[in-house]
């Protein structure tokens, strides 16, 4: 990922391509795994993810410092086109949900193995705005501030949300042991 | 989350659970790969497990995305499992679709051309009207509209005091209506002309009332007034002279006051009615128009009778001339002699009553006032170039366009922004709703 935006420019990168390049540097497999997360489709997840860059890059400007971080924004901008995806999604073919990693290996202890197969067990029974919270938090690594930016609520809520999805998996997860 | 939350999202806003945020700053410190605090280890372990569970994306698919972001995103090469295979690409789809936030994008030139074509459409229409109020300050145009009152006569004779022209008709009968009209048309024929020149009456029609009617007579009086500098009023009070002997006509009285700043001069005329409106178009080139007005006052039945009086008078005359020659006795010669001389005593009134009709039917009053008051100053250069003071009236005349053009625009974008705003608002929170209920199943 070295370069990514300065290739074909001859002269230096303005500020805001500059720092729009940080942001698709630090960003884009943490909005893959979101968007992956979310659509549990990894086909699906590409399209969204490079959807999603594509409106952040053409949109930059409208990034306002003011109602959150630039990494708050470009997760609000992939929530818009995951959701999207989904919409259409409903309104054609149910698709097939993809598995959302590969199968543990072989050789994976078997506690580990018992561990993550009633953790997928557990994260079936989740809502869809669960799951999300799940793919914000675990998958993306976003703060509880820039959780509740993305989802459009207050902190608060997005901390007991994100509280009580935990308590809600990890009692999932017993139940599956 | 339903629309109600997303509305409200101080509902639950406030200090987070002591609880709550040790176990937030512990799953932090997790995702970070540092140590939890004692008794969270559980956590610790589902947060390696969901970890665990991220999907990353294929190198194919990284060094797409990274080639296409190097390049800029160019449109149509997105990357992607099914964007490049599937024409219709993933991110299709709906009516929503149409609405989302890179819609209205793409809808912005076509707003923008709409209200555009909107706004000069609307403002061709009202700047027809706007350019004709701001064209008639000009002096021209102010004696354009009082030669439009000149086709309402203030008096009629045999027609009542409410004059214009339907009065004449009703003085001498339908056979006039058509000449009446034509008179009318032309009296009143605004032809959008500037200057002076523009409002001289046709000659070939405003004469029309009497045209194929040889019996007919008016009695035609006009009222002119010009505008001049004041040291120019007696020169065009000369010139105004010169014009009403040539055309064969009288000047009754002419008067001249003023000073350098100041002049005015009144001319009562006489002038062949054959040639009034001749004499008023080169009248009213002497100098600005002011005002011009006429009147016109069918006095045909007049004049008829005092024909037909003088004409029976004439034939009883006659017959008292016979009946003197054919008189036998001195006192019958007597008596008749006597009825002769009351006849042509009554001869000779209804001669100089006739000629009185016939004078008013000939010579048409004209009275001209010459002034300085409202004349422009610095006419000549007017005529000649262009000045500092016709630079400023330019420019002044394109900021009031410029200001009204603003106005119009301004009155005709302000309501298509309200509904384009209410439109946005609705279609977004509807849009927002429908994302929204895609988290619901």
């Amino acid at each position: 990922m070295n370069d990514v935006l300065t290739a074909p420019a001859a002269a230096a990168p303005s500020d805001a391509e500059a720092e729009f390049e940080a942001l698709y540097r630090s960003s884009r497999d943490d909005v893959f795994a979101y968007v992956s997360g979310l659509l549990r489709d990894r086909s699906a997840a590409e399209d969204v993810t490079a959807a999603a860059f594509e409106r952040a890059y053409r949109r930059s400007s409208s990034f306002n410092p003011s109602k959150g971080s630039r990494r708050a924004w470009l997760f609000g901008i992939a929530r818009n086109a995951a959701l999207d995806e989904l919409r259409r999604r409903k309104r054609h073919v149910e698709m097939t949900s993809e598995p959302v990693a590969d199968l543990a290996p072989a050789e994976e202890e078997a506690e580990v193995a018992m561990r993550r197969a009633a953790l997928r067990q557990a994260m079936e029974k989740l809502s869809p705005r669960e799951r999300e919270l799940v793919a914000l938090k675990f998958f993306a690594g976003l703060s509880t501030a820039e959780i509740a930016s993305v989802i459009s609520i207050g902190e608060r809520a997005a901390a007991m949300r994100v509280h009580r999805t935990i308590e809600k998996l990890r009692r999932a997860c017993d139940e599956a042991r | 989350m339903r629309l109600a939350d997303m509305t409200r999202p101080g509902r639950d806003d406030g200090e987070i659970p002591a609880e709550v945020e040790r176990e937030l700053e512990a799953l932090d410190a997790a995702l970070r790969g540092e140590k939890v605090p004692d008794g969270m280890e559980s956590l610790e372990a589902l947060v390696s497990d969901l970890r665990d569970e991220r999907s990353e994306p294929e190198p194919r698919f990284e060094a797409e995305l990274d080639a296409w972001a190097a390049a800029g995103f160019p449109r149509g090469e997105r990357p992607g499992a099914r964007a490049s295979g599937d024409g219709s690409g993933a991110m299709t789809g709906g009516l929503f679709s149409r609405f989302s936030p890179n819609g209205p994008r793409g809808w912005s030139p076509i707003a923008a051309t709409a209200a555009t074509l909107v706004v000069i459409v609307v403002s061709v229409a009202q700047l027809g009207d706007f350019g004709a109020d701001n064209d008639q300050p000009t002096m021209a145009t102010q004696a354009e509209d009082s030669a439009g009152e000149a086709a309402v006569p203030e008096s009629a004779e045999g027609a009542g005091a409410s004059g214009s022209l339907a009065p004449l008709s009703e003085a001498t009968g339908d056979q006039n209506l058509d000449s009446l009209q034509e008179g009318e048309n032309g009296l009143t024929k605004r032809e959008g002309r500037r200057g002076a020149a523009a409002l001289s009456f046709n000659s070939g029609n405003r004469p029309g009332l009497n045209r194929g009617q040889k019996e007919r007579q008016l009695d035609r009086e006009a009222e002119l007034t010009l505008a001049t500098p004041a040291d120019e009023v007696p020169d065009v009070t000369n010139d105004a002279i010169d014009v009403v002997e040539d055309a064969n006509g009288v000047v009754l009285n002419s008067r001249v006051t003023g000073t350098e700043e100041v002049a005015r001069a009144t001319l009562e005329l006489q002038v062949p009615t054959e040639t009034l409106d001749d004499t008023l178009a080169a009248l009213s080139e002497l100098a600005d128009v002011k005002s011009r007005s006429e009147d016109a006052v069918d006095i045909t039945r007049s004049f008829v009778a005092a024909r037909d009086d003088l004409r029976g008078l004439r034939a009883e005359r006659v017959s008292l001339v016979e009946r003197i020659r054919a008189a036998t006795t001195d006192a019958e010669v007597d008596a008749l002699q006597a009825q002769l001389a009351a006849v042509n005593n009554q001869i000779v009134n209804a001669q100089n009553e006739l000629a009185e009709v016939e004078t008013r039917a000939q010579f048409s009053d004209v009275s001209v006032v010459i002034t300085s008051d409202g004349a422009q100053v610095g006419g000549e250069e007017d005529e000649g170039g262009w000045s500092f003071g016709d630079a400023l009236g330019d420019a002044g005349r394109v900021l009031e366009v410029g200001a009204g053009v603003a106005l119009i625009s301004a009155a005709v974008l302000f309501p298509l922004a309200i509904i384009a705003a209410i439109a946005y608002i609705t279609v977004a929170a509807m849009n927002r709703r429908a994302r929204e209920r895609a988290l619901d199943t």
